[in-house]
């Protein structure tokens, strides 16, 4: 007997037939094809160790960290796509069928996002060339199952996420956990990280498995089904989760979204980071205030990333610049998608309403993701000079030449495109920073540039 | 026949907002019930604890006998839901829209046309939603609400944005629902339009009913309308 059909598959296919967006499956790839050469002597540097024990050991760590990037990008874009999905508002309206519309969903995201692993696996093509096709195919595997497994458990700790926070049993555990936020909304920030806890765990076996299987134990391929595996089981919890919990989230949603607001004090309305330098500038004013209240985690975020700085300016190794110019250049390059996000959250009237010069909008925009930015950089520039001294200088002020750069084109094009613009942000700013990562591993680096130190 | 809505000692707090006091009424078959009150008197936060978007902090809501906190889609079915800024998929049509209300409500596809033509949209069926006016996605919102015949329709502010001929168009396909043995629950805050086919007002200020009475008793709503409270009270 045929399987009824799935009337929200049918839906999201006329949907995506009818706004194609192709472009933004094939410009993370091939930005991937065009960062990878720039990138290899720093992410892919145990490639130069010869054969042997060496390499496998770095396959290993490198194989970790994409899959811990699948499974963190993943766990936000299942968030994304099922409980904060513009498909959310639209099905409020009518009853739905839980598992159905999971399914469709699940679909959906599979095929959008198939863009990671397959970026990843042209990130690796190094190591096809240079340790040959089964190290390769086993990498790609690892990364792969990671992103397999944070799809299926995504879904299910999302899922589970709203049962958490609609439940009075574990009403004391979230209020100790939730700082400042409102203990139903605890439940959803800390989603994302126990998804990505969890297929982290789970990529760490499935890596080391890869360095035996490569080191020659036949059995160590076996490992590389625990992230699938594990995302198998999420996928399996997920079903039963979605039949009580999908239209639950609305209401658990509208709750978070009225606690915030209400929880924002007249006082906490008028003080916004780094307000003091917008004065006379009502741009930048407007900007800094949109950006306080909408992107107040970027803000604060920035001095979290500032921690990686620190530790790569920290560092003894005689290449501490080229690790601040990866480091730091790249959390620094990330903060190019802020203008976007303010520019989709500015209506398209407004500034033609209040009559202001489009060039005064870019520079607002601009000068917000620059200081957002500044977070990741100044501690990192504190412990270089407490470490290093002046030497340090040079490769930061080169992130911070290169970042304002990219942070200048954001901002021109988020006014021209908007919230599309992070489409065509992201892959430039990624392949900026291979270019800053290969600047700093090569002999173009600044210290030959710039006459040595 | 027992009511197809029944609100009980409903209330809403947001912090020390309180939005809705203590809200009671009930809808019965094939009633036509307007819900009024000036703005921010709590009709909006009523209409979303009604329709399963937001959790009471107090009291309870039944539609056709199904709990809306203990089982929020089984209550969805119940109900035809037109929200007072209805979402739609932008690249579908109307038609398609509505085919697929159908179709997620189980009801049949042969009443497309026919709600269509209802809600005033025959000829600009199938026109792309992104290209309509606000006017003409609350006629696509409320003929996916119509297209299953629910034994409720619910709708917030519907008739705002809509030009005169639109909203008698509308309001009349409403008349005709309840005639059918569909029951009506219109939140607004023009009281005309409830003149001429509304059974019952319910009025709420300040997140308390200040009257539940017949439409022949417009005019002491209007008077009430005139000296509500505003604002809504703050919690202790």
């Amino acid at each position: 007997m045929p399987e009824p059909r799935n009337p929200y598959r049918h839906v999201f296919a006329v949907l995506a037939r009818r706004a194609p967006q192709r472009w933004r499956w094939w410009l993370p790839v091939f930005a991937s094809a065009l960062a990878t050469p720039l990138a290899k002597p720093v992410l892919l540097s145990f490639l130069s160790y010869g054969g042997g024990s060496a390499w496998i050991a770095g396959l290993e760590a490198v194989t970790v960290r994409l899959g811990a990037l699948m499974a963190a990008a993943m766990a936000l874009h299942t968030y994304t796509d099922l409980v904060r999905s513009p498909d959310r508002p639209v099905l409020d309206a009518h009853p739905v069928e839980p598992r159905a519309l999971l399914r469709a969903i699940a679909l959906r995201t599979a095929r959008n996002r198939s863009y990671l692993p397959v970026a990843a696996a042209v990130v690796l093509l190094p190591v096809l060339q240079q340790a040959g096709v089964v190290p390769w195919l086993g990498a790609v595997a690892v990364v792969l199952g990671a992103w397999l497994s944070a799809l299926g458990v995504g879904f299910a700790v999302h899922l589970g996420a709203v049962w958490a926070g609609l439940s009075d049993g574990l009403a004391k555990v979230l209020d100790a956990v939730r700082g400042d936020n409102p203990r139903m909304q605890a439940a959803l920030i800390y989603a994302p990280g126990l998804a990505l806890l969890l297929v982290a765990i789970s990529v760490v076996f499935s890596s080391a498995g890869l360095s035996y299987a490569l080191s020659g134990r036949a059995d160590g391929w076996a490992f590389l089904l625990i992230p699938p595996a594990l995302g198998l089981a999420g996928w399996a919890a997920a079903g039963p989760l979605s039949e009580r919990y999908y239209v639950r989230a609305t209401a658990l949603l509208t709750e978070v979204d009225g606690l915030v607001s209400g929880a924002a004090t007249a006082e906490e309305d008028r003080a916004v980071y780094l307000e003091w330098l917008a004065r006379g500038r009502p741009e930048l004013l407007r900007q800094l205030r949109q950006g306080w209240r909408s992107y107040r985690p970027w803000a604060l975020g920035a001095w979290g990333l500032g921690l990686l700085g620190v530790l790569a300016a920290w560092s003894a190794e005689p290449d501490v610049e080229a690790r601040l110019l990866s480091v730091v250049g790249g959390c620094f390059v990330f903060f190019a998608l802020l203008p976007p996000r303010l520019a989709a959250g500015d209506p398209v009237w407004l500034d033609e309403a209040l009559g202001t010069r489009s060039g005064a909008v870019d520079r607002a925009r601009f000068t917000v993701g620059f200081l957002y930015a500044q977070g990741a950089l100044v501690p990192a520039l504190a412990a270089g000079l407490v470490r290093h001294g002046r030497e340090v200088i040079l490769p930061l002020l080169a992130v911070e030449v290169v970042g304002a750069a990219v942070m200048f084109a954001a901002a021109f094009l988020a006014r021209r495109q908007r919230e599309r613009a992070a489409w065509l942000v992201g892959p430039i700013a990624l392949v900026v920073w291979a270019g800053l990562t290969f600047s700093a591993s090569s002999g173009l680096g600044l210290d030959a540039y710039f006459g040595g130190k | 026949m027992s009511d197809v809505l029944v609100v009980s000692g409903l209330g809403r707090d947001f912090g020390r907002v309180r939005a809705v006091d203590t809200i009671s009424f009930t809808v019965a078959p094939g009633e036509f019930v307007g819900l009024v009150g000036p703005n921010g008197a709590g009709k909006s936060t009523t209409i979303k604890l009604l329709t399963a978007q937001l959790l009471p902090t107090r009291g309870s809501v039944t539609v056709g006998g199904v709990d809306v906190v203990q089982d929020p889609n089984g209550a969805r079915r119940q109900l035809g839901y037109v929200p007072e800024d209805p979402k739609l998929y932008e690249y579908l049509s109307a038609r398609e829209m509505v085919s697929f209300a159908a179709e997620l409500r189980g009801a049949s596809t042969e009443n497309v046309e026919e709600v269509l033509e209802l809600a005033g949209l025959g000829a600009d069926a199938d026109r792309l939603i992104r290209e309509y006016s606000q006017g003409m996605r609350r006629k696509t919102a409320l003929a996916c609400a119509l297209v299953s015949k629910p034994p409720l329709l619910v709708l917030d502010e519907a008739l705002n944005g809509l030009d005169p001929p639109s909203a008698a168009r509308v309001v009349a396909a409403l008349a005709e629902a309840c005639r059918g043995g569909q029951s009506v629950l219109l939140s607004t805050h023009v009281l005309d339009t409830l003149e001429k086919v509304a059974d019952r007002i319910v009025m709420v200020a300040a997140g308390r009913v200040l009257a539940d009475v017949g439409v022949d008793d417009l005019d002491q709503v209007r008077d009430l309308f005139a000296h509500a409270p505003k604002r809504s009270p703050v919690t202790d």
